[in-house]
C-alpha cells in the first residue's frame, strides 16, 4: 500500500524549485550523487518524507524505464504537492542540469583539439568504464542474491540471463531492445514458474 | 544530415525501454551509428561529459545529441529522455496491485540485468580504440575505488582525468 504523504502544511512547488535547483547543481557523479544530495534535503533536513517513505518511492522508481531520479523527483514532488509539486521537483532538477551539460558540451568542442583536454577527456572516459562495471555489479548483485534465495532455477536464470545479455551485445549483430525485452520475458517466465511473492529486493538502491 | 524528429524518436525508443540513465546506451548505439549520424568517439565524449556535468548522468544523450546535431536535436532530446521515467505518478497509482505479482517481478529483473550486462560491453566498445596497459589500469583502479565507496565517484573521475591529461597529451 502506497505511503501518503500529507499535503498539509507541506512545501510549495517554488520551494521544490529551489531545492532541486539546488539538489542538481550540487551533484557531481550523477544518480548517486543526487540520491544523496535528495536524502538530505528531503529525508533528513526537512523530514517531509520518512525513510520508510524514501524506499517506497524509490522502489517504484525502479520499474519505470529511464532516469531514476527523474522519477524520484517526480513522485516525491507530486506527493508532498499536487502537479505543482510534481512540474517544480522536475524542471528544479532537469533544466539547470540540461543548460549545463550543453554548455559543457559547447566549451569542450572549442578546446578538444588542444591535446591536454583531449586527454584529461580520454582518461575521464576510462574512469567511467569503470564506474560502468561497478554500477552493472551493483545491479547483478541483489538479483542473484535473490534468485539464491527463491529458487536454483531462478539463480541459474539470472546468470544465464546475464551472460547471454553480454554475449549477444558483444555480437552487435541483434537490436539492443530485443535483448532487454527478451531478457525481461526470459526472467518474467522463469519468476512465474518458480511463484513466490517475496519483496524483490533488487528494487532497492 | 541528422533529422530532427527521428533522432527525438530514437531517443525516445531507446530510453522507453531501458532502465536508469545509461539502459539507453545499447540500442541509441547501434541506431545512431548504422545510421553515420554518430561516432564511437562521439559517444565516449558524451559519456564523458555526462558523469563530468552536474545532475543525472542520463544526460549525456543530451551531449551527444548537441556533438553531432547542435542545440535544437540537443534539447529534443532532453525531452526524450525526460519523459519515460515521468510515467512513475500512473506507475505509483497501480504499483501496489501489480509490483508483487512473479512475472511482473520478474520482467523488471530481467530488465535490470540485461542493461547491466550490455552497457558495459557498449562503454568498452567505444573506448576501445587505442587500448593500452594503461586504459586497463585506469579502469581497473578506478573500478577498485568506486567499489570500496571510500571517495566519491566524482574524485575517482577527476583523478582518471587527471592521469589522462598527463599521459595522453
Amino acid at each position: 500500500m502506497a505511503t501518503r504523504l500529507s499535503l498539509e502544511g507541506g512545501p510549495s512547488s517554488h520551494r521544490l524549485l529551489a531545492i532541486w535547483t539546488r539538489i542538481g547543481l550540487q551533484s557531481f557523479g550523477g544518480g548517486q550523487a543526487v540520491q544523496l544530495y535528495a536524502y538530505d534535503a528531503l529525508v533528513d533536513d526537512r523530514h517531509w518524507i520518512s525513510a520508510e517513505g524514501w524506499n517506497e518511492i524509490w522502489g517504484m522508481c525502479q520499474v519505470v524505464p529511464g532516469m531514476n531520479v527523474i522519477a524520484f523527483a517526480a513522485l516525491s514532488g507530486y506527493r508532498l504537492s499536487g502537479w505543482g509539486g510534481f512540474a517544480g521537483s522536475v524542471i528544479g532538477l532537469v533544466i539547470p542540469s540540461v543548460v549545463l551539460t550543453i554548455l559543457v558540451t559547447a566549451a569542450y568542442q572549442r578546446v578538444q583539439a588542444q591535446p591536454l583536454f583531449r586527454g584529461g577527456l580520454r582518461g575521464l572516459v576510462l574512469a567511467s568504464v569503470g564506474a560502468a562495471f561497478v554500477m552493472s555489479w551493483r545491479l547483478i548483485r541483489p538479483a542473484l542474491r535473490a534468485g539464491r534465495r527463491e529458487a536454483p532455477r531462478s539463480l541459474v536464470g539470472a546468470i544465464a540471463v546475464t551472460v547471454g545479455s553480454a554475449a549477444l551485445a558483444a555480437t552487435g549483430r541483434v537490436p539492443a531492445l530485443a535483448i532487454l525485452l527478451g531478457a525481461g520475458l526470459v526472467m518474467a517466465v522463469v519468476l512465474q514458474s518458480v511463484g513466490r511473492a517475496s519483496p524483490a529486493p533488487e528494487d532497492r538502491p | 544530415m541528422i533529422d530532427g524528429a527521428t533522432f527525438f524518436w530514437l531517443a525516445l525508443r531507446a530510453s522507453l525501454l531501458s532502465s536508469g540513465g545509461f539502459g539507453n546506451l545499447p540500442q541509441l548505439h547501434q541506431d545512431l551509428v548504422s545510421r553515420g549520424w554518430a561516432t564511437d568517439s562521439q559517444f565516449a565524449t558524451a559519456l564523458a561529459i555526462g558523469q563530468l556535468a552536474p545532475g543525472p548522468s542520463g544526460l549525456w544523450v543530451v551531449a551527444l545529441a548537441f556533438l553531432v546535431g547542435g542545440l535544437s536535436p540537443a534539447l529534443l532530446s532532453a525531452v526524450a529522455v525526460i519523459l519515460p521515467p515521468l510515467l512513475v505518478v500512473p506507475v505509483g497509482r497501480v504499483h501496489g496491485r501489480f509490483a508483487d505479482l512473479p512475472a511482473v517481478r520478474g520482467f523488471v529483473r530481467g530488465l535490470v540485468l540485461a542493461v547491466a550486462a550490455t552497457v558495459p560491453v557498449v562503454f568498452l566498445g567505444v573506448t576501445a580504440p587505442g587500448f593500452n596497459w594503461l586504459a586497463i589500469l585506469v579502469i581497473g583502479g578506478s573500478a577498485a575505488l568506486i567499489a570500496s565507496r571510500r571517495i566519491p565517484l566524482f574524485v575517482v573521475l577527476a583523478a582518471g582525468g587527471l592521469v589522462g591529461a598527463a599521459a595522453y597529451r
